[in-house]
């Protein structure tokens, strides 16, 4: 989710879905940097040491690249790793001082309110459970 | 509990959504002079707890009992119901009804089993439940 609320339970459950966020921007991370690895190996080998004039081409607002696919490839895969270290690191800073929300005092039945901007959980709304009593029913009736 | 995700399309659902699950049916005929014309009337005690409840969710567990008067058959069914979309919605389906009707939430239940219960009427050859819910008359002094 890049931006929007999500619904927990507990802070437990919000935790878990922060550590399960950076363990997403680790692995996106690390994949990145293995492609733009071999995307560097790759051109090596084939001896393209001179960077290309720009390649790209605006259309709209949407930079289309049809001449060199691999080196657009590999530009991408860069501007990736560029913008996932920021998430990476703010995400683990979200986790490290996550502690610190744990000593919150809610109120049991809680409900908790995680909102997320541009990929990074930045507000925590805790909300009391306005229903304390649980729902029962007992009755008879007749059929007709 | 699984998180549930902000999507707009969903929060912005204003149509109930009602999920029956049966856990047991089960049907007894409880004399031999049962008979599917019979002339009779089922009486029907409903039990309901919460179970779980989360924003825009609500799990109940359930059982309708269904007793034949005179005495001559017995079905009781149990479950689980989830309810599904916004607040004010779960409630009003789990409010009282009017005066003499049942809560809507166990209309519904009642709609959803009750072609079960016709069906094992009929393998029971006991007489047929009728499918409206009305509230029971208070026994007056």
């Amino acid at each position: 989710m890049v931006s929007g609320m999500v619904w927990f339970a507990s802070l437990a459950d919000v935790k878990s879905y922060i550590q399960g966020l950076l363990d997403m921007y680790r692995a996106e991370n690390e994949k990145a940097n293995e492609f733009v690895a071999s995307m560097y190996r790759s051109l090596a080998e084939k001896g393209s040491k001179t960077r290309s004039a720009n390649t790209w081409t605006k259309m709209g607002s949407i930079l289309v690249n049809s001449t060199d696919p691999e080196r657009g490839k590999m530009e991408t895969a860069l501007q990736l790793l560029t913008d996932m270290k920021p998430l990476v690191a703010r995400t683990e800073e979200a986790l490290t001082n996550f502690v610190r929300i744990e000593d919150i005092s809610a109120e049991p039945n809680s409900t908790f309110v995680l909102c997320m901007r541009y990929g990074l959980p930045e507000r925590l709304i805790v909300e009391a459970s306005l229903k304390t009593e649980k729902f029962t029913l007992t009755d008879e009736y007749v059929t007709v | 509990m699984a998180p549930k995700s902000y999507e707009p399309t969903t929060v912005t659902r204003a149509v109930l959504e009602v999920a029956v699950t049966l856990d047991r049916v089960e049907g007894v005929r409880l004399s031999d002079k049962a008979d599917v014309n019979a002339k009779s009337e089922y009486k029907l005690n409903v039990s309901m707890s919460e179970k779980q409840r989360a924003p825009e969710e609500l799990t109940l567990g359930f059982t309708l009992e269904l007793t034949c008067q005179p005495q001559i058959a017995k079905m009781t069914v149990s479950g689980t119901v989830v309810l599904t979309g916004p607040d004010e919605e779960v409630e009003s389906d789990i409010a009282p009804g009017e005066e003499k009707t049942p809560p809507k939430v166990v209309e519904t239940i009642y709609e959803r089993v009750y072609g079960l219960v016709y069906v094992l009427a009929g393998s029971l050859k006991v007489p047929y439940p009728k499918p409206n819910l009305l509230k029971k008359r208070p026994v007056t002094a």
